[in-house]
């Protein structure tokens, strides 16, 4: 059996440390910081060992978060002689990969409660999401910088150019079961609401640039669905209007389950964020398919044309060339799907105050898999803090060193965690960085035995 | 210390870190990422963009063209000069003089004719139809014209005069005039009569007999008055036909000379005064007389040259001076008859004419009827001319060598564009060439004093390459010839364009093999340019 869980643990490795080199969104050290009843939020299945709780409102759990696999901050920008900050552009196409990504999801959760009845824990909780993916490859970026000459007779593929921009709302309600000893499952159902969306679809571009002529060719298919409420025209909402707006709905839920083994080993699985947005408001659709030639102008149309007749069909050609793209504006509702997560988790708890943890975390964003791999450690320093420290390799990354802190004092809890401390600390260095942060209040199963505070 | 106690430190502790640590981050990004010092960047992309394409063929040219263009069955271009000059019409070429016709007659009343009753006389006159020497009318059909009568006569009783020409017919009608002559108590009594003889046939010599006389039959009838009787009467006739015109005229016209004034052709394909090479193997001179006069007609050309720069040349002829043109016969009157004189290089010098390059080309003559003086039957009607289309026809087969053709405009480029931000500037220019005759071009940048100060080429390059023309004697091309030329400009370069006052265009162009090869041009060639532009660019923004 032991072999099994090696086996399983090394082939899971492999996959990591060989996938594709794109970033996931992640918050992988804080899954191990289970005195966090927040814990629930990655799977369903854990239930806090308190008999209620409630978070701070809107401070119980803030997360933000940002990722590239392409270059980082500090070689996108550089120090110019000046003293100030200017575009890098070696540096921006010195590291790039052939596909790369961009990510930035923040949380903030405004309410979150959870309370043991029984067998059962039920959690309830209402967040605002901003969740940014954008995939897009080096080709884009060369031939933005650096022209097209470097392509001359090829064909380049701009794919991929996939954007995933959503806010939503998210009220969620969670039930988890102590099924017995061993067992753990969790539900997660939620109900979602769209503020603002852009999500492209079907995006398929292609530049071909021929020998001497330098006709270009061009390829163009895709659909860019937004929903963008308007706050300046005629029509425009105001923020308040924005925020409690209750349209673009969606569902969504997450389930989990945890196994323990035995006195040491526990197994945990969840699969977050399967569902989607129905956007049908402020929509507009961009679309285009189209391939054509572009030759130049031609020059036999000017023979014998006066200057004003020539200024006339300049301004025809210019109307023809962008209509040779030919994206029609439509207002078409669209279904985003939310960014699927597994968390695949392996315990081993060699004390009562100490647990080590292993966690693969797999991300879904377009038909490709964004793996991770964490290792954790987990140790209770006493009544009031607990701390976590854990190393993730993710994206061919291997220095990511993490921390996390709990700090109770009953019935507040107070939690801190990264997955890359240096990215808190220099963030312009690292390709990852996140931070999770929140206050809670906390009720032990004993509580009305515990002294109050003493104010 | 209690346990709450310690609590309450820690959180407060706890709290104060976390407000601590989150303020030194948060200062410490706004220092670290600087992102409130952005301040730009530098963009230096190289684009390569196609700028402008266009196909020229032999068809547009032609259609563009202000010369004439002639394809002959199997494409074979040639330009054709023309005029056309048109002489004088019928009515102003033979003139119908006004006639006179006088005559008198005598007559005596019955004797002893009681008060009221009437006497009638019938008399028959011929009157003589006088033409031009040596000329004959037969027959007129009259526009315009009129018959004046003017009767006197001493008869002292009322009387009247009853004229009939029956050679004078209106739709088949004969001309018949009652004129009457009533006694006012005093003598002579004189009346005169205008007829418009608009639309008349007038026949003067019919059957066979050529005498110019006309018959005219008058009735007199006098009703006897009360008056004595003073016989022998009197009747006087003044006759007079004037100021006719005619539809048609026929007869014999004699001898006359219409002049053909001074023609002038230009020829605009040899007004360029470059430097020019070439040989010609084929041309024509096409003379087409359309003549609708019913006479026989000579053509005489008293000067038939080119000229070029002041210089002439004639054209010699085995043709030349004279020749005769064709005319309608009396059945195909109204209509013309043509004669074309063609000069070619088996009957004439015209090859050599063409290869002096001429700019214009001349000709004057005059044209003679009836050149043998043979009486014949002649015939005109009012529209009757003599035309004269004169095609000078030059195919595009040959040769040629066009040594320079330059062209300068005035610019100012100074404030157009920014071009410190242009590194560097590769032109191709890109033909597929039907043509077999290639081109080449030297752009040069000038300052004020027309003092050379870049060029786009180290030296006159060539845009295109003749294609091959097949064997004759098509000498069509049938493989196109694909050629690309790169202009490359530095930034250095470019900032000459700052200080050009003058562009200074100059070509050459030669038929295939350095225009020593004869070659066809055909309605089908054509060249496909483009040109195409990789543009090294560097802006701060």
């Amino acid at each position: 059996m032991r072999k099994i869980y090696t086996y399983t643990l090394i082939i899971l490795s492999l996959i990591t440390l060989w996938s594709t080199k794109l970033m996931a969104q992640y918050d992988l050290g804080f899954y191990s910081m289970r005195a966090v009843p927040q814990t629930n939020l990655l799977n369903p299945a854990f239930i806090p060992d308190y008999k209620f709780h409630f978070g701070a409102p809107t401070i119980s759990s803030t997360y933000t978060g940002f990722g590239t696999s392409g270059p980082k901050y500090d070689e996108i920008l550089m120090i110019t002689p000046g003293d100030s900050l200017g575009l890098n552009t070696n540096g921006i196409l010195n590291n790039l990969e052939s596909n790369n990504n961009v990510i930035n999801r923040n949380t903030n959760q405004w309410l979150y409660g959870g309370m043991k009845w029984n067998d059962f824990y039920f959690s309830a909780s209402a967040s605002d999401i901003t969740d940014v993916n954008v995939l897009y490859s080096d080709k884009i970026i060369q031939l933005a910088l650096k022209g097209n000459s470097q392509f001359i007779g090829e064909t380049i593929d701009l794919d991929p150019l996939d954007i995933k921009a959503l806010h939503y709302r998210e009220y969620a309600l969670g039930v988890a079961w102590d099924v017995n000893e061993k067992l753990n499952i969790g539900i997660k159902t939620k109900a979602l609401f769209g503020k603002s969306a852009i999500y492209t679809e079907n995006v398929d571009l292609e530049l071909s640039t021929s020998e001497k002529y330098y006709n270009l060719g061009i390829k163009s298919n895709f659909v860019i669905n937004t929903s963008l409420p308007d706050f300046m025209g005629d029509s425009a909402i105001n923020w308040v209007e924005y925020m409690q707006s209750d349209a673009n709905f969606g569902l969504g839920f997450d389930i989990g389950a945890t196994y323990k083994l035995n006195r040491l080993w526990n197994l945990s699985a969840s699969i977050l964020d399967i569902g989607y947005i129905n956007y049908d408001r402020y929509l507009k659709t961009y679309t285009s398919n189209t391939e054509f030639t572009y030759k130049g102008i031609d020059a036999t149309q000017f023979i014998g044309l006066d200057d004003e007749q020539i200024e006339d069909k300049m301004t025809e050609i210019t109307d023809s060339l962008i209509n040779l793209f030919d994206i029609t504006e439509s207002s078409e509702v669209f279904r985003v799907p939310l960014t699927a997560k597994i968390y695949l988790g392996v315990d081993y708890q060699f004390s009562d105050k100490e647990t080590l943890g292993v966690l693969f975390r797999f991300e879904v964003f377009k038909n490709t898999v964004q793996p991770s791999f964490t290792a954790s450690y987990y140790r209770d320093l006493g009544d009031n803090f607990k701390v976590s420290a854990s190393y993730t390799i993710i994206n061919h990354n291997y220095l990511n060193f993490g921390l996390g802190i709990i700090a109770n004092f009953n019935p507040l809890q107070v939690y801190i965690a990264t997955d890359n401390i240096i990215g808190v600390i220099s963030p312009h260095t690292v390709n990852y960085g996140n931070i999770r942060f929140g206050i809670n209040f906390i009720f032990q199963k004993d509580y009305k035995k515990l002294p109050m505070i003493e104010l | 210390m209690s346990k709450s106690n310690m609590d309450i430190k820690y959180l407060l502790l706890s709290i104060l870190i976390g407000i601590i640590t989150l303020s030194t981050l948060d200062s410490c990004y706004k220092e670290r990422l600087k992102i409130h010092k952005f301040s730009g960047g530098s963009w230096n992309p190289e684009m390569a963009v196609p700028l402008f394409f266009g196909k020229l063929d032999m068809q547009m040219v032609v259609d563009k063209s202000e010369d004439y263009w002639y394809e002959d069955p199997n494409g074979l271009l040639s330009i054709v000069y023309r005029s056309e000059q048109i002489t004088q019409v019928g009515n102003n070429v033979i003139d119908i003089p006004n006639q006179q016709f006088d005559s008198t007659v005598s007559l005596l009343l019955p004797i002893g004719l009681p008060t009221g009753d009437s006497a009638l006389y019938l008399f028959q006159l011929n009157a003589e139809f006088a033409p031009p020497t040596n000329e004959r009318f037969d027959s007129i059909l009259i526009k315009e014209g009129d018959f004046i009568i003017e009767i006197s006569t001493n008869i002292n009783h009322d009387s009247y005069v009853d004229l009939i020409i029956p050679d004078f017919t209106r739709y088949g009608v004969p001309l018949k005039q009652k004129i009457d002559l009533p006694y006012s108590g005093s003598s002579p009594t004189t009346v005169t009569k205008t007829i418009s003889l608009a639309d008349y046939w007038v026949k003067i010599n019919t059957n066979g007999d050529i005498d110019n006389k006309i018959s005219e039959f008058i009735n007199v009838l006098i009703k006897k008055g009360n008056q004595a009787d003073n016989s022998p009467y009197s009747i006087s006739l003044s006759q007079e036909i004037k100021n006719i015109t005619y539809y048609q005229l026929f007869g014999y016209f004699d001898q006359y000379t219409v002049d053909i004034d001074l023609q002038k052709i230009d020829i605009s394909m040899f007004n360029h005064s470059a430097i020019f090479d070439a040989s010609l193997e084929e041309a024509m001179l096409k003379l087409n007389f359309s003549n609708s006069f019913g006479i026989p007609v000579d053509i005489t050309f008293d000067s038939l040259y080119v000229e070029k720069d002041g210089g002439t040349k004639d054209i010699t002829s085995n043709l030349l001076p004279t020749f005769s043109i064709n005319y309608p016969d009396i059945n195909n009157v109204g209509y013309s008859d043509s004669t074309i004189i063609i000069f070619n290089q088996d009957n004439s010098n015209i090859v050599d004419v063409i290869n002096f390059f001429p700019q214009k080309f001349f000709y004057s003559g005059s044209s003679t009827a009836n050149p043998l003086g043979d009486v014949i039957p002649n015939f005109v009607v009012d529209t009757s001319k003599i035309s004269i289309q004169t095609e000078v026809e030059i195919p595009l087969y040959g040769r040629y060598i066009v040594y320079e053709l330059t062209d300068t405009t005035s610019i100012n480029l100074e404030n157009e564009y920014n071009w410190e931000e242009i590194n560097s500037i590769d032109v191709n220019f890109n033909t597929v060439n039907h043509f077999p005759f290639d081109a080449s071009m030297q752009i040069y940048l000038t300052d004020t004093n027309y003092i050379v100060i870049d060029s786009l080429f180290s030296d006159i390059v060539p845009l295109t390459e003749a294609a091959i023309p097949g064997p004759p004697p098509e000498y069509r091309v049938s493989i196109p010839e694909y050629y690309t030329v790169t202009a490359s400009i530095t930034n250095q370069r470019l900032q000459n364009l700052k200080y050009a006052a003058h562009m200074i265009v100059s070509g050459k162009s030669s038929t295939y093999d350095s225009g020593t090869k004869v070659v066809k041009i055909y309605s089908d060639y054509s060249i496909d340019f483009q040109v195409s532009m990789k543009v090294n660019y560097n802006t701060d923004f």
